[in-house]
């Protein structure tokens, strides 16, 4: 067996012709904003900025994306089929709307003499729309198992 | 090995339709044109902050910034749902094995990691930055400026490799002749799932900025009509270190140039010329805006008054000691506009402290950051 029919969804490699002109095009785009950070070393701080850019590679590559899978793998066991895909979208919808709402119900960005500042109950709020999504979720298992019965 | 191990992992994964090349090529037009969208409106705000020589902002229409930072950090909430989507979608492809099959593949791959890496950078100081919580050492709007750059050239790059896949993946028709009817509902299935959560991720924040939508925003970092006077503040009159020089009896606004003072004003004597009243909108760069009516005096008034000469630049001059945003400049066209005043009232109202009281600049067309607050001096170049 050879190494392309062991790979059917092999991609298409990028063509001379045009990549090289976007690399040269890309990399001069990113060395405008490298230079940018460095230039305003002060503020920009380049080194942060890189720790923080390998850091959000790595933790998704090594965190974010083995969790959701061993997530989808276990609803894949315990959930039956018909529910199994509005199962996982809610997780991944309410892993998402916890995430994004977290520094606002720990109130991270409070300050104390301004009370237009994160002004509403988030962890209510948070409570809500995770509940709204599940309620999503039900009434399209509800509709599928029914629209199963009648075929 | 276990290299050929993830391969096979890799190629049965990619038979599951929404790991396919047309979910991928979807979602990266979606994240393509977001993306653009996002660095586009940054971009504006920047220069509108710093404008370079060649660079001028025109005062109208009054509600553009308001619209482009708005679309900026609604764009940027959107894609946060598409971003995770296509990374899970695309996640299979990266065991493949051997890891690449020549130099230029290789390059291709490893701009990846500028391109993933930057993008989640992006999103998450952005909303970060919404949040008003800001757990680094850099500079916001630097850091965030600089990346931009970064991920929009490791952009043109990678949409230029995909680019034959993307349009042959995006003309055939939705379902391919080869495709079992399953495999195009699963794929539709989830990119409305994605397309769903976007849309709720909007709609909870997006009432910061546009009113009618506030009370489904439950999720927004602010409320167009929560605060004192009934709209928000970005920065209070204690943070700022003003409280008692902003409300001392004896204040006094001060035209100068060339460090000699033209004239001064008290605040009965700014009461006394014609007012004008301006409905305005406060365009919060952190993407909530409110729009108000205020009423003061143009700022063209008071140079003339002060005999200032025209068509000069001037300098608004702030009560506070030190930051960042203490001062702004105006363009001697920003001048001419007669609703660019000193706003000594909102909503018939005297100002609030927390507003700017005894004075702050409000002029059409222009970040909130830039409307100076607690003015005490005009300096003209």
């Amino acid at each position: 067996m050879n190494e392309r029919s062991e790979q059917p969804h092999d991609e298409e490699h990028p063509r001379p012709l045009l990549f090289i002109p976007a690399l040269i095009a890309g990399w001069a785009i990113i060395g405008f904003g490298i230079r940018s950070a460095l230039s305003h070393s002060d503020d920009a701080h380049p080194f942060a900025l890189l720790v923080h850019i390998v850091t959000f590679d790595l933790a998704h590559d090594l965190v974010i994306a083995p969790l959701v899978l061993v997530v989808g793998w276990l609803v894949a066991k315990v959930v039956p089929e018909t529910a199994r895909g509005p199962v996982r979208a809610a997780c991944a919808a309410s892993a998402l709307f916890i995430v994004f709402s977290y520094p606002l119900v720990r109130r991270w960005g409070l300050r104390p003499s301004n009370s237009s500042a994160l002004p509403l109950e988030y962890g209510r709020n948070l409570a809500i729309v995770i509940g709204l999504v599940w309620l999503v979720a039900a009434a399209v298992i509800v509709r599928r198992v029914r629209s199963n019965r009648t075929t | 090995m276990v290299g050929r191990r993830l391969s096979r992992w890799r190629e049965a994964r990619l038979d599951d339709p929404r790991h396919s090349d047309r979910v991928a090529a979807i979602l990266g037009a979606l994240l393509g044109v977001s993306f653009l969208v996002c660095f586009l409106t940054g971009l504006l705000s920047h220069l509108i902050q710093h404008p370079p020589s060649w660079f001028s902002w025109t005062t109208r229409p009054a509600g553009l910034y308001r619209v482009t930072q708005g679309l900026h950090v609604a764009t940027g909430v959107a894609t946060i749902p598409l971003l995770f989507a296509k990374l899970w979608s695309v996640f299979p492809r990266l065991f493949r094995w051997p890891v690449a099959d020549n130099a230029l593949h290789a390059i291709e791959r490893l701009s990846l990691l500028t391109l993933i890496g930057g993008s989640l950078f992006m999103v998450t100081t952005g909303v970060a930055n919404i949040e008003l919580w800001y757990p680094w050492v850099f500079f916001f709007p630097a850091g965030h400026y600089a990346v931009s750059f970064v991920v929009m050239g490791s952009l043109v790059i990678h949409a230029t490799a995909k680019w034959a896949t993307a349009r042959r993946e995006l003309r055939r028709h939705p379902a391919g002749p080869r495709e079992p009817a399953l495999s195009v509902a699963g794929r539709r299935r989830f990119l409305g799932a994605v397309g769903a959560t976007s849309a709720a991720l909007v709609v909870a924040t997006v009432g910061q900025t546009v009113s009618p939508l506030r009370k489904l925003s439950i999720l927004a970092p602010r409320r167009p009509d929560i605060g004192v006077q009934g709209f928000p503040v970005n920065r209070t009159a204690v943070e700022a270190g003003v409280t008692d020089t902003a409300q001392d009896p004896g204040f006094a606004l001060a035209v100068e140039t060339g460090g000699e003072t033209l004239r001064t004003f008290t605040l009965t004597e700014l009461g006394e010329l014609p007012q004008r009243s301006a409905t305005l909108p406060i365009s919060c760069v952190e993407g909530w805006s409110t729009s108000q009516t205020w009423d003061g005096v143009p700022v063209r008034d008071i140079l003339d008054r002060a005999g200032a000469p025209a068509g000069r630049s001037v300098r608004v001059e702030s009560l506070e000691g030190g930051g960042r945003y203490r001062s702004s400049d105006l363009t001697p066209g920003q001048i001419d506009d007669a609703d660019t005043i000193l706003a000594m009232r909102v909503k018939g109202e005297q100002l609030h402290v927390d507003h700017g009281f005894p004075l702050r600049l409000i002029a059409p067309n222009r970040p909130g950051v830039l409307q100076t607050k607690w003015v005490v001096k005009l300096v003209v170049s």
